[in-house]
């Protein structure tokens, strides 16, 4: 079959989404988290009108794309992961447009702080480490002071 | 305010309290509320905490017994149940909120509590935890959709809480509207759900008296 001309063709829109908990997962596994979560709310009608994608990852950043008109459903259907890899993680919606570029000029990675507290994650004021029953502990930097 | 109207920041989560304020913060919040804190902290990075307490269903003295002995600046929660227990709670002073709605039992909310609700200022909680959770998603969507219908209906306070355990629970505004769009939310009654909390906690008198300007 043929490819749609460009005028036919449907408008897409981006969103930039950051993914909490610690976890990295893989371009792929996130494609596969992103069309799981959408066909979970919406089916498989509502996922094929939506046509989700991830077209760009790096670290925890990912922009998924959607047809225009769908960045909400996009948004609920990713804020409905809670898990990742057994641990908890969730899609955060940082921003949506039209390109793909205007995106990545908004994703400023962070580099973990290693130096001022050994062994924990640390970025900016927000703490995280490993507990003794193998758990991640979420805290900040005033909380490790308090301690 | 923009308020989260519950996060569960007790002792088994692994989030601090602090963490948790300083999630709502980055997700556009002002004030949360903490039920059963393991911390008494009043502000954290710019965002008001608020003492909560969720009492669960019981009998009649037990239920009045623990109103009775939470202190005055905690906000208070009650697990829904049977409709004649609803009432008695709607109309208990002191109670601000109704909590647990996918858990109704069936008749448990109906037009008379509902008007109940606006009479006595006592707020719903949407809890936005259980759309999260697969096992209760359809039933939380179905009963916030009626809720919403009541709401509409007889205008009694709506609240929307993130119910988060941990804070990548916690969401951002724009997730929210995503969210409560499922079940027909406006942008404009989200908004007003979000503030909705000053207007339970403070009620507006029917005489208030007021400063003078010089």
């Amino acid at each position: 079959m043929r490819p749609l001309p460009p005028t036919l063709r449907e408008n897409r829109r981006y969103v930039l989404f950051r993914i909490l908990g610690g976890t990295v997962p893989t371009q792929k596994e996130v494609y596969h988290m992103v069309a799981d979560s959408v066909t979970a709310l919406f089916g498989d009608a509502g996922a094929a009108e939506m046509h989700p994608a991830v077209v760009w990852s790096d670290g925890d950043y990912v922009i998924a794309r959607c047809t225009r008109g769908f960045e909400q459903s996009l948004i609920a259907a990713l804020s409905l992961v809670t898990k990742i890899a057994g641990e908890p993680a969730a899609f955060r919606s940082m921003a949506t447009s039209g390109t793909i570029l205007s995106l990545r000029e908004k994703v400023v990675l962070e580099k973990p702080d290693a130096e001022t507290f050994p062994g924990y994650l640390c970025s900016g004021k927000k703490i995280d480490n490993l507990s003794k029953d193998n758990a991640h502990r979420y805290l900040t930097r005033d909380d490790i002071i308090k301690e | 305010m923009i308020t989260d109207a519950c996060v569960y920041a007790n002792e088994t989560s692994r989030t601090t309290l602090r963490r948790f304020a300083l999630t709502a913060a980055s997700c556009g919040f002002s004030r949360i509320v903490a039920c059963n804190p393991a911390e008494n902290i009043a502000e954290y990075a710019g965002v008001t905490i608020l003492k909560g307490k969720v009492i669960s269903k019981q009998t009649g003295k037990a239920f009045f017994d623990a109103v009775k002995k939470t202190p005055a600046d905690t906000v208070i929660f009650v697990q829904v149940g049977e409709n004649s227990f609803n009432r008695t709670a709607i109309t208990t002073k002191g109670v601000h909120l109704l909590t647990g709605i996918p858990d109704l039992p069936k008749g448990g909310f109906d037009h008379i509590v509902a008007k109940m609700a606006a009479q006595h200022n006592t707020g719903v909680v949407l809890d936005l935890a259980k759309i999260l959770d697969a096992k209760c998603r359809r039933t939380a969507l179905s009963q916030y959709a009626d809720m919403l219908a009541f709401h509409r209906k007889y205008h009694f306070p709506l609240v929307i809480a993130s119910g988060a355990a941990e804070y990548p629970g916690q969401k951002n505004i724009q997730e929210i509207l995503a969210l409560t769009s499922l079940f027909g939310m406006t942008r404009a009654e989200v908004f007003a759900a979000l503030n909705a909390l000053d207007g339970i906690l403070y009620p507006k008198k029917t005489v208030e008296i007021v400063e003078a300007e010089k």
